[in-house]
């Protein structure tokens, strides 16, 4: 795999689950579960948008939805000591992962600092 | 006793009732909740555990709990862990109780206008204050 640098202008993409379970809150608004990980993994998993496609990354429309958040605000703006490094895994080229202390607060900023991607 | 809180007068997006009886709300939730142990792993498409029948089940219990005091129960989905979140609402407040699949790691997380407040263990005592907190923040709240 080839080595890939990230820079601040990057944008990952990270899905969010929209059948059962439903990530999206009866008012609309999506839940910060949708920037959780688990306590075991090494970071959040997102892809490298330049590396897929929408259609590739979103897997199944009828059960995902995509946020995109761009890398720079990751590391500078909610800060925290968080990065995004790529780490390619079977099959997806792409695969990064957010690393550092994705606290509560965090995964809410995560998600206010993220968009919707209209695949 | 009866329960007559100052809710609903200051909160006009209040997720909190003010009747005891065992809303439809609650009831779908309970349903929902239920349903989340037919999840298989990797529910997520990264890799999330199947939701703990522990987790269900405390989360279960808690909606019970809080149909008993007249508060429906706004969102709840499992996490990555397989543990169960339940939120609760109260205009810009709510509460996130996340009910873990491992012993004695359940906990409150406290937010106000998206911004995460406070977040403590759930026992009996934190529950409670937290709740009061939710649909009382000016006092005045009955004893739950």
């Amino acid at each position: 795999m080839e080595d890939v640098l990230i820079s601040d202008d990057d944008n990952v993409l990270r899905r969010v689950p929209t059948f059962l379970p439903n990530f999206i809150k009866p008012d609309g608004t999506i839940s910060s579960l949708a920037f959780s990980k688990k306590r075991d993994e090494d970071g959040l998993s997102v892809d490298l948008e330049r590396l897929t496609t929408l259609a590739i990354t979103i897997l199944d429309k009828s059960k995902f939805r995509l946020r995109r958040i761009n890398v720079g605000i990751v590391k500078n703006d909610i800060n925290g000591g968080l990065d995004v490094i790529h780490k390619p895994v079977l099959n997806n080229n792409a695969h990064c992962l957010i690393t550092g202390n994705i606290t509560g607060s965090k995964q809410k900023q995560l998600l206010k600092f993220s968009e919707e991607v209209v695949v | 006793m009866t329960y007559s809180a100052n809710i609903g007068l200051k909160y006009s997006n209040s997720s909190v009732q003010q009747s005891f009886t065992l809303s439809e709300v609650n009831n779908k939730q309970i349903g929902l909740i239920r349903s989340f142990g037919s999840l298989g792993p990797n529910w997520d498409s990264y890799g999330a555990n199947i939701p703990s029948s522990k987790a269900i089940s405390k989360a279960i219990s808690f909606a019970k709990y809080l149909s008993d005091k007249g508060i429906d129960i706004f969102f709840a989905a499992p996490t990555p862990d397989g543990d169960i979140l339940v939120e609760l609402t109260n205009g810009g407040a709510s509460l996130e109780f996340v009910f873990s699949s491992l012993d004695d790691d359940d906990k409150i997380i406290g937010s106000f206008n998206n911004e995460e407040h406070c977040e403590a263990a759930i026992n009996d005592t934190t529950k409670q204050a937290y709740l009061k907190w939710l649909i009382c923040p000016n006092g005045g709240c009955p004893d739950f």
